[in-house]
């Protein structure tokens, strides 16, 4: 049973991933990125070659190559937010999705095997777009531009891709792929400010000058995962910067809220009629 | 041993009732067809049976498995009454994929891939993708679907609707020789004068509620014909 088991999950995240290549948005999106990424970096020898010495190692600087990596970030995001969607939306077209709740798998494993490999496909799009980007700046700024801190960057922006693909399945389950985006873009941003209000008020101070914005800031601060505190360490950790949070109880947090979303998720997922 | 068991089930939407206290038993090895006008519930009942929907009270089992349990549709191929698939899959690639998500592998998965393509006359056909297929050949691959995975309960809905004549002669030779080989049959149409010619049972539902389940012998032995009995028990108007 183990070995069928196996089977399946090999056989639903290949279909999950050559699904999702063959998307024109992909196809696009790829292109788009690498034509991007070229045109930045031949600006940037330009503007190296040109240059005084002075200047040069301004360009060169390492807050560049953070910048740039900060725009692959943000970007990733709203490609795993559409991807994420397309991965259960697609199936729901024209009812394909009877034939996949048919199998002998259950509806956590379809969930899971539909979102992990989403995940595979939108991560190598990113690693593809980081590496790409750095192997042209170290070639435009003969340094080395890639370090041990950008690779456990990658790493980290690897769970936050994971975390936004979640999102994305959760609500695509229920509404459209234009409201899904939209309600995904309301959820990050409410989970961004209510953390950067919640995390400057001390404890004693959450229930003082209560109203209803501070009210849904609490509950999104405690009850959701605060995914951008991932990108932030992540930020962080690529551009050397000190962390000045408290890494542990913000890690806790993640897990827990983390683990009642995927709690929920599955549990709407096994409850829904379709 | 009976192959599907459904037991005191009752669904609604919102305030409308789709299945009322429904009661049914298909045995293992024949075939069986449920019948009904549209709206009658037909679909919500295939539906219940694949776990697609939950019921709000009742019980379903297939091969003495409730249908909540993922384990209860191994041995089971599901074909709806429009096949659709992904565009880009082959028609090999298609029957690999599902004869894979059934737990087959290896020479017992090519042997049935090569079997079900030579049963529904769609080997020339194995290479080409479902995106460059006539909406007769894209049923045909979906109907191939279901002697792969080492089924032993195939479910149907509305299965020669897209057929041309020949697919539908075709269709019931092999629904005949699958039933010959011990396998059960559920079948849901409207095509009556088909089902009486291939089944052994029957069900009529009208409004959520089985009016009538029995073999098709029964209808013969009372002096009719499956369709005059369909329209009277229906329409509640004698011929």
């Amino acid at each position: 049973m183990k070995t069928i088991q196996k089977a399946q999950w090999k056989a639903m995240l290949k279909d999950t991933i050559l699904k999702e290549m063959r998307s024109k948005t992909l196809i696009f999106i790829f292109i788009a990125t690498t034509l991007i990424i070229f045109l930045a970096h031949a600006l940037l020898k330009l503007l190296v070659q040109s240059s005084d010495a002075n200047t040069a190692m301004m360009i060169t600087g390492a807050n560049n190559l953070s910048l740039m990596f900060s725009l692959i970030n943000f970007w990733s995001v709203i490609v795993a937010g559409i991807f994420g969607i397309s991965s259960v939306r697609s199936d729901f077209k024209s009812n394909i999705i009877y034939q996949y709740l048919s199998f002998p798998i259950s509806r956590t494993q379809y969930m899971f095997s539909r979102i992990i490999g989403t995940w595979i496909l939108v991560y190598s799009y990113y690693l593809y777009a980081y590496l790409l980007s750095a192997l042209l700046f170290s070639v435009a700024t003969n340094t080395m531009a890639l370090t041990v801190s950008h690779l456990v960057s990658m790493l980290l922006m690897g769970l936050y891709v994971l975390l936004v693909i979640l999102i994305s399945f959760f609500y695509s389950m229920f509404v459209g792929k234009i409201a899904s985006f939209i309600f995904l873009i309301v959820t990050v941003l409410t989970i961004s400010i209510s953390t950067s209000n919640m995390r400057i008020v001390e404890f004693a101070d959450y229930a003082k000058n209560l109203n209803i914005f501070r009210v849904i800031g609490l509950i999104v601060y405690f009850f959701l995962p605060r995914i951008n505190y991932v990108s932030e360490l992540a930020g962080a950790v690529a551009s050397n910067e000190v962390i000045k949070l408290n890494v542990g109880l913000e890690t806790l947090h993640l897990v827990v809220t983390t683990a009642l979303f995927v709690f929920i998720a599955n549990w709407v997922v096994r409850k829904k009629n379709f | 041993m009976n192959a599907i068991e459904v037991q005191g089930v009752k669904k609604s939407y919102g305030t409308d009732f789709s299945l009322h206290d429904v009661n049914l038993t298909v045995k293992k090895g024949k075939i069986f067809a449920l019948l009904g006008p549209n709206g009658a519930g037909k679909t919500t009942l295939v539906k219940l049976m694949l776990n697609l929907m939950h019921v709000d009270q009742g019980s379903i089992k297939i091969n003495e498995i409730p249908v909540t349990q993922a384990d209860s549709r191994y041995g089971v191929a599901f074909i709806p009454e429009k096949f659709n698939f992904f565009p880009y899959y082959t028609v090999r690639g298609v029957l690999e994929f599902f004869g894979t998500m059934k737990g087959l592998s290896g020479g017992p998965l090519k042997s049935q891939i090569d079997y079900a393509l030579t049963e529904f006359n769609i080997s020339d056909i194995a290479h080409r993708k479902l995106q460059t297929l006539s909406k007769g050949q894209v049923q045909r691959t979906g109907l191939a679907t279901i002697l792969v995975g080492n089924n032993d309960l195939l479910i149907l809905d509305e299965p020669f609707s897209g057929l041309d004549p020949i697919g539908m002669r075709d269709l019931k030779d092999i629904l005949k020789r699958q039933a010959a080989l011990g396998k059960t049959i559920f079948l849901n149409s409207h095509i009556l004068s088909e089902m009486e010619m291939i089944c052994d049972e029957v069900a009529i539902l009208n409004n959520g509620e089985i009016l009538f389940s029995d073999s098709v012998q029964s209808i013969v032995e009372k002096g009719q014909n499956l369709e005059n009995f369909f329209y009277q028990l229906v329409s509640n108007k004698p011929q």
